[in-house]
């Protein structure tokens, strides 16, 4: 699903140069569960925005289902996000003046051939594929951190997405609540989408079929 | 696609948006309201004051020139300066056979000496004016009671007077209608044949009033002034030009009466399509003046929606990151900006479109109610074209208002828009 090869991202930080990826290349098949680790400045988040198209790289290549998407317009990579990726983080990222149901509904408003009622209906059954059957209406404020989770992955699940990308989504989380993210998250692999969890955390990255450890920017 | 004015969700969006923020959109709404309220309410002071001004020229033909002899200050052919030009019934005669141009020419002759009008017991001292009807084209008179000077009374120079109502009020009593009544004036007796009244005049509105108008042939036998003419009132035919019409008149009244050509104060000429038209000219100024004040206004209040809409991309960084991350174009998230700022200016900006027309129409409305005439005031107006202008200002304004924020916007940065806290 995704290959990188010698995958080059630079940032400037002042009048320093800082080599988020130097020269990355990595593989992750259709449905994988992958793990990718590393210490703070290794380049992991930047890798996962890479793959989200989120941010753009400098050089090399990154192809996913064999398309090319170095040098995608802005558009272009909006409408990829929208078509190919699930994105959840750590802060859940919800919009607190809106319900469950309607930050939900949320990723659906960008895809044309959704209507109104369809796109309801899809958020209310992804609420409930989460568990959240009872809480659709209820704002952010008023969900626990665990319920706020669930509610951003099913945002990330709600456009059929094939690609769920998850940015430290238990860093915020108790264990206990961290354990039930952790179940969801490998029920939605073990249906067949492809999860790429950014980690700190042993415990989450052992769970996972394989974890990729990055050290200055490079597959360790 | 889902993203157009239309879609409903997005409506919900700015609802949501606005109602967390209700007094920072009341306030920004309230600079556009008050703009475009102030722009109506200029325009219409503006309208109020030049349809004021120019119904001071009341019913006077526009169109119109009043020529008159005067003294010569030049020697010319053996004559001495100070010579009066006494024009006569011959130049009435040459004006309508020789000079192009002319639709009506009205001869006028005032009695300059003191007259005492009587009737009954009570008198007056009135301005005496023998004229013909086509006075009734270049002056605003209208008849109240009876009728005005015809043909037969000039042809058979009879005694007839038509009165203004000023006259009427002095020298009879309310109840009773002069018409068919004898008035002695310096002891010739006229029957009353009319009462006229005038619209609003520029000139003394009182002294109008306390005229008397007698037929011309009747007023120069009567006063003993045979063929006399006391000045010309020239209706403009359409297509010329007073000015054109003005020197011919001159150049016939200079061979005519032996002026010299370059004596240009021995005739007198007065031409109201001139007054008229700079005061047009003046209120083109002024007209351009409240406008420029008006949409210095509006403007203030978009650089106000601009300057909110701003804040609000500020404050929606990380919201717009999301959006983002989740699908939205950079056209979706323009559009939803824009579309803000559009629904605030629109509706704020209609708001005082209606209450700037209540407010000119109720203006209009209070000042017609009132018993005497404002001076210089009067029907303020919005016409259609200036609120389809402002309207027009609106929609551009109101885009403009929300472009600037609306491309600071879809410029951000997903991945530093998500970090922003």
């Amino acid at each position: 699903m995704i290959e990188m090869t010698q995958l080059h991202k630079t940032y400037l930080m002042g009048d320093t140069q800082v080599h988020a990826l130097n020269g990355l290349s990595l593989t992750i098949g259709r449905g994988e569960l992958v793990a990718i680790m590393g210490s703070s400045g290794s380049g992991k988040s930047t890798l996962l925005n890479v793959i989200g198209a989120l941010d753009s790289f400098d050089s090399g290549s990154y192809r996913f289902s064999g398309k090319d998407l170095h040098g995608i317009s802005q558009k272009d990579a909006a409408l990829f996000r929208r078509d190919h990726i699930g994105f959840v983080f750590q802060s859940f990222h919800l919009l607190p003046y809106k319900t469950a149901l309607d930050n939900v509904i949320l990723p659906l408003k960008y895809q044309a051939s959704v209507g109104r009622e369809e796109r309801r209906k899809k958020a209310a059954a992804m609420l409930c594929r989460v568990g959240l059957h009872d809480r659709m209406n209820h704002l952010p404020a008023e969900l626990s951190g665990g319920q706020q989770q669930r509610v951003a992955i099913a945002r990330a699940l709600v456009t059929g997405a094939p690609l769920l990308l998850a940015d430290e989504p238990t860093g915020a989380l108790d264990s206990a609540t961290t354990e039930e993210i952790m179940n969801l998250l490998i029920e939605i692999n073990t249906e067949g989408k492809t999860v790429v969890i950014v980690t700190h955390e042993d415990e989450i990255a052992r769970r996972t079929h394989r974890i990729i450890r990055m050290k200055d920017g490079v597959v360790a | 696609m889902n993203i157009g004015i239309f879609d409903s969700d997005r409506w919900e969006d700015i609802f949501s948006h606005m109602g967390k923020h209700k007094i920072r959109t009341f306030l920004t709404a309230f600079g556009v309201f008050w703009g475009i309220f102030l722009l109506l309410l200029l325009l219409g002071a503006g309208s109020g004051i030049e349809n004021g001004v120019f119904k001071q020229f009341g019913g006077v033909a526009v169109n119109s020139l009043h020529i008159w002899g005067n003294t010569t200050t030049l020697p010319f052919k053996g004559n001495r300066p100070g010579r009066w030009v006494e024009l006569t019934n011959e130049d009435t005669q040459a004006i309508s056979t020789l000079v192009k141009g002319i639709d009506i020419v009205c001869p006028r002759l005032r009695v300059w000496w003191t007259t005492t009008t009587r009737y009954k017991k009570k008198t007056g001292s009135f301005s005496m004016i023998g004229t013909t009807e086509d006075l009734l084209e270049i002056e605003p008179i209208i008849i109240q009671e009876g009728r005005f000077i015809n043909e037969r009374d000039i042809a058979q120079e009879r005694k007839i007077a038509v009165i203004g109502t000023g006259v009427r009020d002095i020298l009879f009593e309310k109840t009773e209608s002069p018409i068919g009544s004898f008035i002695d004036v310096n002891g010739v007796t006229f029957l009353v044949a009319g009462v006229f009244d005038i619209e609003s005049y520029g000139g003394d509105r009182r002294g109008a009033l306390e005229t008397v108008y007698l037929p011309l042939s009747t007023t120069q036998s009567a006063f003993n002034l045979p063929h006399r003419i006391g000045w010309y009132s020239l209706l403009i035919s359409e297509g010329f030009s007073a000015a054109g019409v003005e020197s011919a008149v001159r150049a016939l009244f200079t061979a005519r009466h032996d002026i010299d050509p370059r004596d240009t104060r021995a005739i007198g000429s007065w031409d109201s399509s001139r007054e008229y038209n700079n005061l047009q000219g003046l209120f083109t100024g002024i007209r351009l003046f409240l406008w420029i004040v008006g949409i210095g206004t509006l403007l203030a209040g978009i650089v106000g929606v601009s300057n909110i809409m701003l804040i609000t991309v500020k404050e929606r960084t990380r919201e717009i990151g999301i959006r983002k991350a989740l699908g939205a174009t950079p056209f979706s998230i323009v559009s939803m900006i824009l579309q803000e700022a559009f629904f605030i200016t629109s509706v704020a900006g209609y708001l005082g479109l209606v209450a700037g027309v209540f407010a000119v129409e109720g203006a209009a409305s209070f000042i017609r109610s009132q018993p005497q005439e404002i001076s210089y005031f009067s029907e303020p107006e919005v016409s259609i074209s200036v609120a389809l202008a402002a309207m027009g200002i609106l929609i551009l304004s109101g885009t403009l208002a929300g472009l600037f924020p609306a491309l600071k916007a879809a410029k951000i940065h997903p991945v530093i828009a998500l970090r922003e806290e």
